[in-house]
């Protein structure tokens, strides 16, 4: 009897934990829900079309769409302008990449250790970010502009003023640093997220140990907050391999001549100016190849020397 | 307590700073306009910003009024996203104009496409606008398969603004616009001064501290295109044919011209719009369009610019180029709507006198372009007597969008040392050739 019973008690508390699970694993997809519609609408969806896109020749105003196999690809061999645009892209990438991380680097060791004002200096900081692509644009272009504001202080300092968005020698850098000012002030926070992780007694110990100001830096450090280096590496590159609004607002769609034309200025103006749909699909997915390898490459290289 | 005062401050600084950059995002433009309260809606989309923008709204306002069975839905683009908004539209389908400005310069990328009717060719065989009262070398270039298709509203040209005072100071009398090349090049070096009042060629000329610059070449569109046709050659020739003739040796005359402006007479190359600098004295001629009248016109003081058709530089002949703002109807209208927009187009091209007078921009009605207006717009002279005998209206491609973004970085390219003449022009001619295959 009592095992009978046992047995009629152990099979209800199984099939209540079953449904207990079920249960669960409900909650959990509704939870999940919202972002996986999303997901599916607006990133699954467009990733599989634009694919698909590549493969075909569309053309929008004249309505033809046809499969055409690796024809798209073939031509962006031939597209001289495919390979320049892309070179400014790395070329920007690189140089705002690396003065993202070396001024939110140094803005956050900055802020770590002042505390008069710490809370208004990382607001100050951050604030430039919440502007808009836009707004940065008109501003900075004024501002570099040959009768502008940075050459009319210059003139008064006795130097002579530069044609910074108008020179094919200035006008990638003047760009990267116009993005920098603007986008600074996320990988601070993240920074000095990380660097507020960092045991006290760490520090400790190396000032107990003799260590200067500049062998803590080198030594505990960035050692220590090298997963959050490395995100910020691959996440910026990603960010500003794709560099559009820039060069659209500043440099007239990428000029002097193509001094400052990108990849994703190439493809925007082949999609919607030109209406070369399936080109500029293969385009699209070339750059995504382009930048797996990269943030691969990157992964692979500061990964190695980094503990989590 | 301290800390919560500068938080309070900081808070104030940050909405400061805000409400600093409203009027910046506030640019954007699309809004839409809803003028009238009649039952039948026409969406019109318009390019027409500034000056010229205002007394588009005007008439459309006016027509409103006097035409109560309709509404229209008014929107003002900016021509830097007006065709990528419009290709958008017309693919989705919905949400597109039924009305819409286009330059004549595009249309057959729309017309061939079928997504514009011929709807002038429609007004006039009912007798609504007569087919005599526009130039035939316009008409003729939105016309495809014998029918016109969008109706021209205005017809403008470019030519040489000139500041009288800096003339005065080099001894040249507004009265005597240059001659050929060779005369203009004299102009240019007696309207140069560097910072000590020297002019080049004098003895201690400081080229590298130039006070007063003797021209501004901004848009190439302005600019270089009807030096090419004094050349004897253009950009492309029409379709179906559609040769490349911009690597030609004509037109590497042509543009080499400039490029020695640039490189050996100290023309400013790499600014968009010197509309300032010529108000400061800063500035002696600008190669700009008729519609820079009412820039002039708003702030100069009186009598300080004058307007000089664009001057002859090239061998074969003299020549301005033309434009015209059409008025074009989309392909899926209602019939009903069609009925009122073409009433719309009447109404705007028999007003486009009073358009004329307020924005310096000639009717494309040559009935409409009375001698009166010379007295009131002191460019209306010298540009429409220099595009009855010399215009000739811009090149047109079924691509025209994308071989015009070739043509600007080429010279772009050219005017700030990167390339060549030689090799500007012939990556260029690649290109459009690869575009156009």
């Amino acid at each position: 009897m009592t095992s009978r019973f046992a047995t009629a008690d152990s099979d209800r508390i199984s099939n209540w934990t079953l449904t207990n699970k079920r249960r669960e694993a409900l909650a959990g997809y509704l939870f999940l829900a919202p972002y996986l519609v999303f997901f599916l609408v607006f990133l699954a969806g467009p990733v599989i079309s634009a694919f698909v896109t590549a493969f075909v020749e569309w053309e929008l105003l004249r309505g033809t769409y046809r499969f055409i196999g690796l024809e798209n690809f073939q031509l962006i061999m031939e597209d001289d302008l495919f390979w320049i645009a892309l070179g400014n892209s790395l070329y920007f990438a690189l140089m705002t990449t690396v003065g993202n991380v070396v001024v939110a680097l140094c803005a956050a060791l900055a802020l770590k250790s002042i505390r008069l004002g710490h809370t208004l200096f990382r607001i100050a900081m951050y604030a430039p970010v919440v502007l808009s692509i836009s707004v940065i644009g008109i501003i900075f272009s004024r501002l570099l502009a040959p009768f502008g504001l940075l050459n009319a202080g210059l003139e008064l300092l006795g130097h002579k003023g530069f044609n910074y968005l108008a020179d094919p020698n200035l006008v990638l850098p003047s760009l990267s640093l116009t993005t920098i000012w603007w986008g600074f002030g996320f990988p601070m926070l993240i920074f000095l997220a990380a660097l507020y992780a960092v045991p006290e007694t760490l520090y400790e110990a190396a000032r107990i140990d003799g260590a200067g100001r500049r062998q803590i830096l080198w030594q505990v450090t960035l050692p220590l907050i090298r997963p959050a280096l490395l995100f910020i590496i691959v996440t910026q590159f990603i960010a500003h391999i794709q560099v559009f609004g820039q060069p659209y607002i500043m440099t007239n769609g990428g000029g002097p001549g193509y001094s400052s034309y990108t990849i994703v200025l190439h493809i925007y103006r082949n999609a919607f100016s030109y209406y070369h749909m399936g080109y500029a699909g293969a385009m699209a997915l070339s750059l995504g190849v382009v930048m797996f390898v990269f943030a691969l490459a990157q992964f692979r290289l500061l990964g190695r020397y980094t503990e989590y | 307590m301290h800390r919560k005062l500068v938080s309070r401050l900081l808070l104030a600084a940050m909405i400061l700073l805000l409400i600093g950059a409203l009027p910046l995002m506030a640019q954007d433009d699309g809004e839409v306009q809803e003028l009238g309260t009649g039952e039948i809606e026409i969406n019109l989309w318009s390019g027409l910003g500034g000056p010229d923008g205002q007394s588009m709204t005007d008439l459309i306002t006016r027509f409103a009024e006097e035409n109560p069975d309709v509404t229209i839905n008014y929107q003002i683009l900016g021509w830097g996203t007006f065709f990528d908004k419009l290709s958008a539209a017309i693919v989705a389908g919905s949400g597109g104009p039924d009305l819409m400005t286009l330059w004549h310069s595009v249309v057959p990328q729309y017309a061939l496409t079928g997504h514009i009717m011929p709807v002038a060719e429609q007004m006039f065989n009912l007798g609504m606008l007569d087919k005599d009262d526009f130039s035939p070398a316009l008409l003729d270039s939105v016309t495809f398969d014998g029918e016109v298709y969008p109706m021209p509203f205005d017809n403008y040209g470019a030519g040489l603004y000139v500041n009288t005072r800096l003339l005065e100071r080099a001894g040249i009398s507004v009265d005597d616009p240059p001659e050929d090349g060779e005369e203009f090049l004299e102009y240019i070096r007696r309207l140069t001064w560097d910072e000590n009042g020297y002019n080049p060629g004098d003895e201690g000329f400081d080229a590298d501290n130039i006070a007063v610059w003797p021209l501004s070449i901004g848009w190439h569109r302005i600019t270089v295109t009807p030096a090419l046709y004094q050349w004897g050659t253009d950009v492309v020739t029409p379709a179906p044919e559609a040769e490349v003739l911009i690597d030609s040796e004509e037109a590497k005359a042509a543009v080499q011209y400039f490029h020695d402006l640039v490189f050996e007479h100290h023309v400013l190359p790499g600014v968009n719009w010197s509309g300032e600098l010529m108000l400061n004295d800063g500035l002696s001629m600008y190669l700009d369009g008729a519609w820079t009248y009412n820039f002039y016109n708003t702030n100069m003081e009186d009598g300080q610019i004058a307007f000089w058709p664009y001057p002859r530089l090239g061998p074969e002949r003299g020549s301005t180029i033309m434009w015209s703002h059409t008025l074009a109807v989309t392909s899926n209208i209602e019939p009903d709507v069609l009925e009122a927009t073409m009433r719309l187009i009447q109404f705007l091209s028999d007003n486009s006198k009073e358009h004329s007078i307020k924005t310096g921009m000639p009717s494309a009605r040559l009935s409409l372009r009375t001698e009166d207006l010379a007295d009131q717009i002191w460019t209306f002279g010298p540009l429409t007597t220099q595009m009855a005998a010399e215009g000739v209206p811009e090149y047109q491609s079924e691509r025209f969008t994308e071989v015009e973004d070739i043509m600007g970085a080429a010279y772009s390219s050219i005017f700030t040392g990167q390339q060549t003449v030689e090799e500007g022009l012939d990556d260029a001619a690649q290109r459009i050739r690869r575009a156009l295959r």
